[in-house]
């Protein structure tokens, strides 16, 4: 038989196919023809992580209240990474709920107000445009006083509380379940265990033994340079020490270094180390070591230390336990960062490349690299020459890795481990509670879930109408609600938990940030007192219209206003200026000038479109027709 | 395949989303360092340029660098976590096949008695059921409540071992539980295929032959009926194995069974491409063995047919 090639049949195929496509585009040309002409109404998506249902209950109280003074919000649950693509990379979206921590903190928040950042892939999701919030930025990075640092910080907060690109909705408590025989556990960080917590924990009134600590996540390579997530770091912040370390109030505070201070300028720094700390190996920890481990980290440009990469210059050793880092330029954070950058030996690394998968593992904290079995456990064991000789307390420390939750809770209810520091549903809180055996730990943290609004899109580019949403927004009913009480109504932009940053006035004198109930009468105030739009609904359908105050009285004139009245009746057809929104208003003939100024600058285009489709649709219909004929 | 393979490309990166876009929740990149992932990963590339560069690569046997785990594609697949999954899937497939064949040919022989009922509802209940739910039952019960089994892992963490046979040991004792549960929810559905068509085999005139030869009912029943009504439930054994590499995503998370199904979700999830492309490839080439091996076991069952 075999398979002969008839031309006609491909031909025909090739026609059929681009006849397709033509109609998909046309239809898509279409749609956007008529979304365009449409004024702007008050109807938005808000799209949220679908595998959280507080966020998603958050997003469906929030369509409600909306709804009741005619704003019509459109709960959207979607796929995390979904959100993420089209809120960060394509800025396609209305309004959006998140958690980002670093959107509350001090040391972090510069990047999301900076109106460069307002690019795709970049942090200023909700286009921030604001020439003193830049320059607050950069000040407050290079701000080393607290002092300085305060002031910039309570100035961005008012800024931001006036301007409303987001608005917190809660904060979740940080959660930490341990068995009730152990103790000597500290703060934890956000999301993982504080390092100090492998050096101080131990079992109630003795020494040794193994302390069993459930991993949510295996590690992704062997190497501390290559690490993914905060769950590798907990391992890596057993293995090794750093020069500094964030105290139970999140301060940076003395460890290797017992002492440091910097130039007035803030450019230089010296640290002192301590003279008996070594490596697992046995050699000294010398500032050419503390040298190398930043050297590394700015050669290799390595993304985990993106920050020290970009503001770390060069450092110079004064003597063996002295050392001078130069930077760049003053950065406000430098300490905060060093907490987590670990100090490697040079005489081990200099031969290894940066990114190797499994690189020799000879670390400077207080334990050693024993054991791993991929997806299975890590092992560490006690140093036995650490520089404090009274930590670690335990001789033995196993990361055991279990992703799932529900199993992590089981297995801490069967007693196979000891400490777990993640995410616990609220609903499994009551579990652990009752358990005699386990002790739940909760604690006030800087996580922060938020509502984003999208400042490039009309109406909401209006500060009155995000002003009036934040009314809206029921922060109480979600922490009580959904949340379980295990958490805080957010009434600020700064985390109240870093003692200090936090400008506690916002509250009070922006009362859509201090509102934590929906109030709907102020919100309605807030939309009667906008300057940019009327907000009315000008079709009667209950939901509201926003009419654009600048154009109201210019540009109408005596014939665009003739031929709305006289198409006010019947349907308007394709390619006129006229709208269907025009049919219904009778009676004040300054909206109806109004929404014809509006629409009539975005007709021609989209009905040229239109036609070009139809005709592109009846060649290909003709086509397709004498082709099927032919045959 | 080459066609699955240029469609596979396609569609994950027609996912909404991009790898970085979990890294840059957890971890505070500055936005310069973004940016330098991005374009060490070839992603700022046209997509039909990242294409041309997986199928070259491809050719030459290398299938990429997986951007989560910073290691060869080969590497990550290749690795315990395939033994693993192999070691929970063909055991468990293999049980659930076996009961399932002799529950159905006893089921269809004796059709309409109670027994037969009663596996039958049974079976159809297993069929039904969750498999995260009975995973997380079946923990309930032997790991929190009675300590007879561990409650996930494939070993004991930190143990150390006298010898290989311990290490096999302590390896099974952790495989039973979520062996049981995989082979409680496939008994189902292979019992329903055997008894199915050994219904339709016993109707047939040899087997009324064959008894009336007055040949023991044992043999009638294994020999002559149940051989012949192998044929289907091979076919769906064939291509039930060759999605074993493809691992049991909801048993293996329940578990915490370090194996395929869980690097492939958690792929999924990091939008790791190479990893990703990486597992559906091997999937597609085993489908295809399978489908072969399929056929010449036919040749053996049934002499009708030859190749």
């Amino acid at each position: 038989m075999g398979l002969r090639f008839n031309t006609k049949i491909i031909a025909a195929s090739i026609i059929m196919t681009v006849f397709i496509v033509s109609m998909f585009a046309a239809l898509g040309g279409a749609l956007r023809a008529s979304a365009a002409a449409k004024p702007l109404k008050l109807k938005f998506t808000v799209m949220m992580p679908s595998y959280d249902p507080v966020r998603i209950r958050a997003g469906e109280l929030l369509a409600d209240y909306a709804s009741k003074i005619g704003i019509k919000i459109i709960p959207k649950p979607v796929d995390f990474n979904y959100e993420i693509g089209k809120v960060q990379d394509q800025h396609d979206f209305d309004l959006y709920i998140l958690g980002w921590s670093g959107k509350n903190m001090p040391m972090y928040i510069s990047e999301f107000i900076r109106s460069s950042e307002d690019r795709p892939g970049g942090y200023n999701i909700e286009g921030v445009h604001n020439a003193t919030l830049d320059k607050l930025a950069d000040e407050l990075d290079s701000a080393i006083d607290f002092k300085q640092q305060q002031q910039i910080i309570w100035k961005i907060q008012e800024i931001l509380a006036d301007l409303v690109p987001w608005i917190g909705i809660y904060t979740r408590y940080l959660t930490q379940v341990w068995s009730v025989d152990w103790t000597g556990f500290h703060k934890e960080y956000w999301g993982y265990a504080s390092p100090m917590t492998w050096r101080t924990v131990h079992k109630k009134g003795q020494t040794g033994g193994t302390f069993t600590v459930i991993l949510a996540d295996d590690l992704k390579s062997e190497n501390v340079y290559l690490q993914k997530s905060i769950y590798e770091s907990m391992v890596w912040s057993a293995l090794y020490d750093t020069l500094v370390y964030l105290n139970d109030s999140y301060m940076p505070r003395p460890w290797l270094a017992y002492k440091y201070e910097h130039s007035a300028d803030g450019k230089v720094w010296t640290f002192y180390l301590v003279h008996n700390a070594t490596f697992h190996d046995g050699t000294p920890i010398t500032a050419e070591d503390v040298k190398f481990s930043f050297d590394i980290i700015k050669k290799n440009n390595i993304p985990s230390f993106s920050r020290i990469a970009q503001y770390y210059d060069h450092a110079e050793v004064v003597d063996k336990y002295t050392i001078k880092v130069y930077l760049k330029k003053a950065y406000a954070w430098f300490l905060f960062d060093l907490a987590s950058m670990p100090i490697i030996p040079e005489h081990v690394w200099k031969n290894v490349p940066w990114n190797a998968t499994k690189p020799p593992k000879v670390g400077s904290g207080p334990f050693m690299w024993a054991k791993r079995v991929e997806g299975e456990y890590v092992e560490l064991v006690k140093y036995p020459h650490y520089w404090r000789s009274d930590m670690p307390k335990v001789d033995k420390l196993v990361f055991r890795i279990i992703t799932n939750f529900n199993s992590a809770l089981l297995a801490m209810q069967a007693g196979e481990a000891d400490f777990y520091v993640y995410y616990i549903p609220t609903s499994a809180v009551n579990t652990v509670k009752n358990n005699p055996k386990l002790h739940l730990n909760l604690q006030a943290g800087f996580t922060f879930y938020y509502l984003g609004f999208n400042l490039r899109r009309p109406p909401l580019d209006d500060v009155w109408l995000r002003r009036a949403i934040a009314y809206l927004v029921p922060k109480e009913q979600v922490v009580e609600g959904p949340l379980n009480g295990l958490g805080k109504p957010c009434t600020w932009y700064i985390s109240p938990y870093f003692d200090g940053y936090n400008d506690p006035n916002v509250p009070k004198k922006y009362p859509w940030i201090g509102s934590i109930q929906p109030q709907l009468d102020k919100a309605k105030e807030m939309l009667a007192k906008s300057d940019k739009y009327t907000y009315k609904d000008i079709d009667n359908d209950g939901i509201l219209e926003a009419i654009p105050k600048a154009h109201t009285t210019t540009t109408t004139t005596t014939t665009t206003t003739s031929t709305t009245t006289t198409t006010s009746t019947t349907p308007p057809a394709p390619g006129t200026s006229t709208v269907t929104v025009t049919k219904t208003v009778t009676s004040t003939s300054t909206v109806v000038s109004t929404t014809t100024a509006t629409t009539t600058v975005k007709k021609g285009m989209p009905s040229s479109q239109v036609a070009a489709a139809i005709i592109l649709i009846i060649i290909f219909l003709i086509a397709g027709i004498w082709i099927a004929r032919r045959k | 395949m080459f066609l699955f393979i240029t469609i596979m490309f396609f569609i994950f990166r027609l996912m909404p989303g991009n790898p970085i876009g979990l890294i840059l929740e957890q971890y505070n990149l500055t936005p310069e360092a973004a940016q330098r992932l991005i374009h060490l990963w070839g992603l700022d590339k046209p997509v039909w340029q990242q294409y041309l560069i997986y199928i070259k690569n491809l050719l030459k046997g290398d299938m990429g660098i997986s951007y989560v785990y910073n290691a060869p594609v080969s590497s990550v697949i290749f690795s315990r976590k395939l033994l693993n999954t192999l070691a929970l899937l063909i055991s468990a497939h293999g049980m659930a096949l076996l009961i399932g064949m002799i529950l159905g040919v006893w089921a269809a022989w004796r059709r309409g008695t109670p027994i037969d009922i009663g596996t039958l509802v049974t079976a159809l209940v297993l069929y039904t059921i969750p498999v995260f739910w009975l995973g997380l039952m079946l923990l309930m019960m032997f790991a929190v409540h009675v300590h007879w089994f561990p409650l996930s892992g494939t070993i004991t963490p930190a143990r150390s071992y006298k010898d290989i046979l311990q290490y096999i040991g302590d390896y099974l004792w952790h495989l039973t539980l979520p062996m049981i549960s995989i082979t409680l929810i496939r008994l189902g559905g292979d019992f329903l295929i055997m008894r199915n068509t050994m219904i339709n085999v016993v109707r047939e005139d040899y087997i009324t032959t064959a008894i009336a030869k007055g040949l023991p009912e044992k043999i009638v029943v294994w020999k002559h009926a149940a051989r012949n009504a192998l044929l289907p439930i091979v076919t769906m054994a064939g291509l039930d194995m060759a999605f074993v590499v493809s691992g049991a995503v909801l048993t293996e998370t329940v578990f915490g069974w370090d194996g395929i199904g869980k690097l492939t979700y958690e792929a999924a999830i990091n939008r790791d491409y190479p990893v990703l492309q990486g597992l559906f490839f091997i999937l597609v080439v085993v489908v295809l063995l399978a489908n072969f091996l399929t056929d010449l076991m036919y040749a053996y069952l049934d002499p009708r047919v030859r190749y």
